[in-house]
């Protein structure tokens, strides 16, 4: 089969820095160099920066899932509360009594089912599921327990993934650029509505069919002739400019580069999402901003990245029997995800991306987890929980949670339940340090500046090393 | 021997003393008493008897030579910043030159302009954040992307825009035989072009695909070129 003039296009242009790290990693891998010296290798011939670059991401890339208007419920069907499982109660808000199990191995007790995903994950890589902050009912956004000091951790993210190198530091969709943020150092998103508008981020006008750059001698002389008159401009290589030229350079490249080919998403991709026609659109949705991330996250496109899910206040579900259908769907979608991240590498690192990506469930209300019946706003003590895939950066299992009388229990600084008592904020702020201690990959020196005093180290997750 | 003479002579052999002592008498603590080559670029040491100081870094000379040229960073960096094109600048620059700044087509240079505010980072005033001032890859891209798509209706418009007539007449932006117009050049960075400059932008129309493609290319080279920074 020919190639199409986008294939040709990028083959042409594959000496770039990227190339250059994945080349010589794969030289590196076929010789039996080890990666340590590949590094040291990079480190003398392209320099520091490319160096780093090769070895390790300093930060998580970090994957937001807003379940907002009660889609959190949802999560609830993928890992129950340990006691309502338990409890096998016909009258509790889980759809598989008596199908539960513990799992065995990891730190905090943690029940699943037969529509939980990840369930094969090793004990210490499975969720934390954190019963923290506020219910914050029928707000597509907000959830009380993203908050840390005053930021959330949305912006915290990025805040700390700023080390990592990307072309574009934070992607919201859907308007959930409005509960981002701000932190000290975080990013300003760049808002797509949706999986297609994403693509369409990377997708310049002047490399489409038709545009100026289409083909590929064309965009290389436009940045040849962008590089030349730049450098006309005397000042244009002052120690104080050429920061700022450089990045204009390499946007007159990427201005060439069409990578709406890389990200698009086919039927393949859906098919190993389980996404077809009878998938439900919001999970759908979900699906394909996440196919869109994994290609983004392999050729270090951006870091983080906001998705909106649900949005459907599912009242009705155990009543109408969609308890029976969407939760197998959202399983597949993320089972479909997760192996994405394990059998992808990243272009620069060489490591799968499940090594690297921090997954985050959070949402307004989690619903009424006691009585299924219309499957109420409410929640025992006002409470709410978030769910996180940490690559074992947190220790997994449930802190705090719902005990079988109707009421739930929070943690404490040392990491215990406290019996009886739930501190909304104090458990907020715990469990938004611990995640942004895995984000800085266990720098606890790193999460200070937002943690401010709060240790989570050793008691909410492991130490570095461990 | 004047006394100036033997007090240099005394320092000589006291100096040549101290080296000979450093090398001959010292205690040997490298592999079999065979100290080996010194690294090329090291401080003098090796691995086993110092740290391995890295020589390579900032030369003072190159240092010199850009103070020399640039000046002290205390006024380099206040005159040869280069922040970003604000998002409004660029639509009024754009729409001074002939654009359509309403356009809705999908690949129309207002089109592109007014849903990349985003990725050109405008202020967020509800989240209380100010325009972004300095350049980033998808900013500058998108830039560049609306330049792209604006040069043919820049060339179209520029015989008839106000701001670059000369006496009354207007400019266009390529001549007769397809070469780039210094006045055109001028009216779209606000200066006279270089020698090189006009140079670059006829040799952009000759080598690309095809001429019309080649002339809508370099004006949006030179745009980009041009506006780059504030």
């Amino acid at each position: 089969m020919a190639k199409s003039k986008t294939t040709e296009r990028d083959e042409h242009r594959e000496l770039t820095r990227r190339a250059l790290i994945k080349w010589s990693l794969a030289a590196g891998a076929a010789l039996g160099v080890s990666r340590s010296r590949v590094a040291e290798i990079l480190n003398k011939s392209a320099g520091g920066g490319v160096a780093q670059a090769a070895t390790e991401l300093p930060a998580m890339r970090s994957v937001h899932i807003l379940c907002g208007n009660g889609g959190l419920a949802w999560m609830n069907l993928l890992w129950p509360h340990n006691a309502v499982a338990a409890a096998n109660s016909g009258t509790f808000s889980w759809h598989k009594p008596g199908q539960s199990q513990l799992v065995t191995g990891t730190k905090k007790p943690l029940t699943i089912g037969p529509d939980t995903p990840w369930a094969t994950l090793a004990p210490d890589k499975q969720v934390t599921a954190f019963t923290c902050g506020r219910n914050n009912t029928h707000n597509i956004n907000s959830n009380g327990g993203d908050i840390l000091n005053g930021s959330t951790i949305f912006s915290i993210a990025t805040a700390l993934q700023s080390a990592n190198s990307s072309v574009i530091r934070a992607v919201t969709f859907g308007g959930t650029q409005t509960a981002f943020g701000t932190a000290t150092g975080s990013a300003t998103p760049a808002n797509v509505n949706n999986a297609a508008g994403f693509v369409g981020l990377f997708n310049s006008a002047a490399s489409r069919a038709g545009g100026i750059l289409a083909q590929s001698k064309d965009a290389d002389l436009y940045k040849a002739h962008y590089d030349a008159l730049a450098g006309l401009n005397r000042a244009a290589n002052r120690s104080t400019t050429k920061s700022s030229y450089t990045t204009a350079k390499n946007a007159a490249q990427f201005l060439g580069r069409n990578l709406s080919a890389q990200l698009q998403i086919n039927q393949a991709d859906r098919d190993r999402y389980g996404i077809n026609g009878g998938t439900r659109g919001n999970v759908a949705a979900l699906g394909e901003s996440l196919i869109v991330a994994v290609k983004a996250f392999k050729m270090g496109l951006t870091n983080c990245i906001a998705i909106p899910a649900f949005n459907d206040d599912p009242h009705g579900a155990f009543d109408g029997g969609d308890v029976n259908t969407v939760p197998a769907m959202i399983k597949g979608v993320l089972d479909g995800f997760m192996n994405d991240l394990k059998n992808t590498v990243d272009d620069v690192t060489g490591r799968p991306l499940d090594q690297d990506t921090l997954i985050h469930f959070s949402g307004d209300t989690p619903k009424d987890c006691f009585n299924r019946g219309g499957w109420g706003d409410g929640t025992a003590q006002n409470s709410n929980w978030v769910y996180v895939y940490s690559a074992g950066n947190i220790f997994s299992g449930w802190f705090g949670g719902a005990t079988a009388n109707g009421r739930v229990e929070g943690f404490d600084a040392q990491g215990n339940t406290t019996p009886g008592a739930y501190d909304p904020d104090a458990t907020a702020k715990l469990a938004n340090a611990a995640i942004a201690y895995a984000i800085a990959k266990r720098d606890e020196r790193a999460i200070q500046q937002f943690a401010n005093g709060t240790n989570v180290l050793g008691i909410l997750a492991p130490a570095p090393g461990l | 021997m004047n006394r100036n003479s033997k007090i240099i002579a005394i320092s000589l052999m006291l100096g040549l003393g101290a080296v000979a002592g450093c090398t001959d008498d010292g205690p040997d603590i490298s592999d079999n008493g065979n100290p080996g080559p010194l690294p090329s670029d090291d401080t003098a040491g090796a691995e086993g008897n110092t740290f391995d100081h890295d020589n390579t870094g900032i030369s003072a000379w190159e240092l010199l030579d850009r103070l020399k040229a640039e000046g002290p960073s205390t006024y380099t960096s206040r005159v040869h910043s280069c922040p970003k094109m604000k998002y409004l600048t660029v639509g009024n620059l754009l729409a001074s030159r002939g654009v359509n700044m309403g356009a809705t087509g999908a690949v129309t240079a207002g089109q592109l302009y007014r849903t990349g505010n985003n990725a050109m980072a405008v202020a967020d005033f509800t989240n209380r954040i100010r325009e972004n001032l300095t350049i980033s890859t998808s900013a500058a891209s998108r830039q560049f992307d609306i330049f792209a798509a604006a040069a043919p209706e820049i060339i179209a418009a520029m015989p008839n825009l106000e701001a670059c007539k000369i006496n009354g007449v207007g400019t266009p932006m390529f001549n007769a035989q397809n070469q780039c117009t210094a006045n055109g050049i001028t009216c779209l960075t606000g200066v006279p072009p270089a020698d090189d400059t006009l140079a670059l932008c006829n040799l952009t129309v000759a080598r690309a695909s095809n001429i019309e493609l080649g002339k809508n290319m370099a004006v949006a080279v030179v745009l980009a070129a041009a506006h780059t920074c504030e």
